[in-house]
């Protein structure tokens, strides 16, 4: 099995993490730009932590075999911060050329106040303006709904290629409503509190496979890059055939990150010999 | 591409997840007992928090016939803030 885990957040895990991912089939990892659990006050904090996730991460990963690519951005749990933000952002162009960076994420909503929608608009725009991929945020638990439902409005207001715009943290009540837009979907399992495999599977036996990936996010708070095994598995045991688990664990996220060209895993075909 | 991966038949289900349900049921009787060993005979039922009125409304949706199987869809939208 092949598999790329295209939304993990490698600063927070150990070497064991990426060694015991290669072991179990990844071949590749994105990083999204996450809040480090404090809100940073220094615009330069931003760009050396960009800096990490670019330079130094890769070759962490690079021990086992596994492509490490990242994403830059103010994080909407810390993107109330107008000021820093735009200081951010005004640097955040030079990381766009950085060999591993796909793109602007994670960006989006936490708690839909107006500075994060002002935010998160700010960074669609810069994204566009360097035609880069965008990684979206919706936030967990009651407020997914009223964020997922703002995000699209916010949406709405650029003109842009929606399959160039990943939605992630989908569950039951938000997936129809961002794959019927046109946006890929992103679904991420956690250990307790939120999306598991078996929903995912269920949610991926009811939408299909099109337009849809699972992650496993793997931040510093209860989370387990093997959930995202435990799905392959779920589905396997479903019945599912061993071309449609590459479609969506392999696959789909070569599809979806491949659109910028420094991406380098492609989709592949299982052939019996 | 397959867009639609085949689903286990009824009984398949049943087979792979029954002692699961089994186990998450009894494991949500025990919070609600534990809640009313706490707050009292009753209070489940009685309680005005927004938090178990959830709860109450997303078991009397585990219950509902309805034409789709989207239980877990209508459970998530039951826990979903209301959008203005």
């Amino acid at each position: 099995m092949y598999i790329i885990q295209p939304h993990y957040h490698g600063i927070a895990r150990t070497a064991q993490d990426y060694e015991r991912m290669a072991y179990a089939g990844v071949v590749a990892v994105a990083e999204p730009a996450f809040w480090a659990g404090f809100d940073r006050d220094y615009p330069e904090t931003f760009l050396d932590y960009f800096k990490q996730i670019s330079e130094f991460e890769p070759t962490r990963a690079a021990l086992w075999g596994i492509q490490h690519y990242c994403w830059v951005a103010v994080n909407p749990k810390e993107a109330e911060n107008i000021p820093l933000t735009e200081a951010v952002l005004k640097e955040m162009p030079k990381f766009f050329q950085a060999p591993t960076v796909l793109g602007v994420g994670e960006i989006g909503l936490h708690k839909s106040t107006p500075n994060e929608c002002k935010t998160f608009a700010m960074q669609v725009d810069l994204a566009l303006k360097h035609d880069q991929l965008i990684l979206i945020h919706t936030p967990h638990l009651e407020d997914k709904l009223r964020g997922t439902v703002k995000i699209l409005e916010i949406l709405e207001q650029f003109d842009l290629d929606p399959k160039r715009v990943w939605i992630d943290h989908v569950e039951e009540h938000t997936a129809k409503m961002v794959l019927d837009r046109g946006y890929w979907a992103g679904m991420t399992l956690y250990p307790l509190t939120k999306c598991t495999g078996q929903r995912a599977a269920d949610i991926i036996e009811t939408y299909g496979t099109e337009r849809l990936m699972v992650n496993s996010s793997a931040d510093w708070g209860p989370s387990d890059p093997f959930t995202l095994q435990e799905c392959v598995l779920e589905c396997r045991m479903r019945g599912w055939g061993e071309q449609q688990l590459i479609e969506v664990f392999h696959n789909n996220p070569a599809r979806f990150l491949g659109q910028c060209p420094k991406f380098k895993v492609r989709p592949i075909r299982v052939e019996r010999a | 591409m397959d867009s639609h991966p085949s689903l286990m038949n009824g009984d398949q289900v049943l087979d792979r997840y029954f002692l699961e349900v089994r186990c998450k049921l009894l494991d949500i009787a025990a919070i609600i007992d534990r809640y009313e060993r706490s707050a009292g005979p009753g209070a489940w039922s009685d309680s005005t928090d927004r938090r178990i009125d959830r709860c109450r409304a997303a078991l009397q949706a585990l219950m509902d016939p309805s034409e789709q199987p989207n239980r877990a869809e209508r459970i998530a939208l039951i826990f979903s803030d209301p959008v203005e």
